[in-house]
């Protein structure tokens, strides 16, 4: 036997996948050869050393965070199935998928933690139906968004004389922070959303102010940068 | 719950729409499929991110799901793709920001160079291994393994699966597994022994 052939067939023997009769003519080779045996404890170090990448502990909450996620696209999942027949659901559900962000997940958290979670949902549902309903009918959607919010930025920044560092909504059931970049973001879009929520819903917010333990209750925060934009 | 099989617990969640099977197989999987998702990219945070969309794409397919299959398969086979769509999205991201900064010529020349010519790739990897400690040049040299190559070691070495098994999961002939396995390791050797890394790691 040629030793210098063999090294294929050592790294199949580590590796464990050589078929019995190769197994078996390697063993006997092994048994006599002292220098594919050093070949093989060479090899058998190597794996010993690849081996010594160790298990790593999930970061905490994992599992929580998937379910989190999840009861929003359930929720979304029978939006789109019980409200849009008509589209094929997959796609509304994939173009939602991307869009669900960590700030959908804390409108929903904080929707439910306040208004408990059947009222909580009821006004999710509604936000969702008011995202879908544009995204149904608006392809410049990011645009007018965009737009939106430079507007509203502008107005506030008028208002306040200058320079704008916080707008604050006073939205009775969502608390969102969110440092306002040069271009607009999702978060943005739903800020902007939720205060269109409030007013539509202001039998619901009326109802709710006694519950909560203060009157000024939660609010949406969009910090601004402290330099102003360019109008 | 905790007696039921796996298989049992997605056809509760399938026909009984059980949340709590569904939290359950989270629950039994979340430290193999983090730690195979974590040792296919090479990064804890991508890992969290690729570790939820494989539970979601778990959840939005579960009708698609196969009795005939384990879950364990179908799962893994999930996060592969997951995965490798994850390192495509990033490679192109990363040659679409090349050609759009203002990077040099030379610059991207070199980038370039460092993509097809091993020798470079080589140095750059061993210049890196030098400064780490033992897991970390593991995670490099894993890294360094080709997508193909990745999968079948990661799963075989560290997750201990039979390449039988491992074929299930990526769909491929068990002669591929073996092979691929065989190639993992002898790539891996080739390095190391080049390298002399073999020193330098223990």
């Amino acid at each position: 036997m040629n030793c210098n052939e063999k090294e294929g067939l050592l790294i199949g023997y580590l590796a464990d996948t050589l078929e019995r009769k190769e197994r078996d003519r390697l063993e006997a080779h092994l048994s006599s050869c002292y220098r594919c045996q050093n070949r093989l404890t060479e090899l058998k170090r190597v794996r010993n050393l690849l081996r010594q990448w160790k298990t790593v502990s999930p970061p905490p909450k994992l599992k929580s965070k998937v379910m989190d996620n999840l009861r929003v696209l359930t929720r979304i999942e029978q939006k789109t199935n019980k409200e849009l027949k008509d589209i094929s659901m997959d796609d509304v559900v994939e173009w939602l998928r991307k869009r669900v962000t960590s700030e959908q997940i804390r409108i929903y958290n904080v929707l439910t933690d306040f208004l408990g979670r059947e009222k909580g949902e009821e006004v999710f549902d509604y936000y969702l139906e008011e995202q879908l309903k544009e995204q149904m009918s608006a392809p410049p959607r990011e645009f007018k968004v965009i737009s939106d919010a430079l507007n509203l930025e502008v107005e506030v920044e008028r208002q306040k004389g200058g320079i704008v560092k916080e707008i604050i909504y006073n939205c009775p059931y969502v608390s969102i922070s969110h440092e306002l970049k040069m271009k607009v973001s999702p978060c943005e879009a739903i800020c902007l959303k939720m205060a269109k929520l409030r007013e539509k819903f202001h039998p619901v917010k009326v109802e709710l102010l006694k519950r909560l333990p203060n009157e000024e209750g939660l609010c949406i925060f969009l910090t601004t940068p402290i330099e102003p934009k360019p109008v | 719950m905790n007696t039921c099989s796996d298989e049992q617990l997605m056809s509760s969640l399938i026909k009984e729409g059980n949340l709590k099977a569904f939290e359950e197989l989270i629950t039994r999987y979340e430290q193999s499929l983090f730690n195979y998702i974590y040792r296919y990219t090479g990064d804890f945070h991508t890992a969290e991110d690729l570790f939820q969309e494989t539970f979601y794409l778990i959840f939005k397919n579960r009708g698609s799901f196969n009795a005939d299959l384990r879950f364990s398969t179908w799962a893994y086979r999930i996060a592969t793709n997951v995965c490798i769509d994850e390192l495509r999205k990033k490679t192109r991201e990363l040659e679409l920001s090349l050609e759009e900064s203002k990077l040099t010529h030379e610059s991207s020349l070199k980038f370039r160079d460092r993509r097809v010519n091993t020798n470079s790739i080589d140095s750059s990897l061993e210049e890196r291994l030098i400064k780490k400690d033992v897991e970390e040049k593991i995670k490099d040299l894993v890294k360094f393994l080709p997508e193909k190559l990745r999968a079948v070691f990661i799963l075989s070495e560290y997750h201990e699966l039979p390449c039988r098994e491992i074929a299930s999961i990526l769909e491929i002939p068990l002669g591929t597994v073996k092979s691929r396995l065989h190639n993992s390791f002898k790539q891996l050797v080739d390095l190391i022994k080049k390298k002399g890394l073999i020193n330098e790691l223990q």
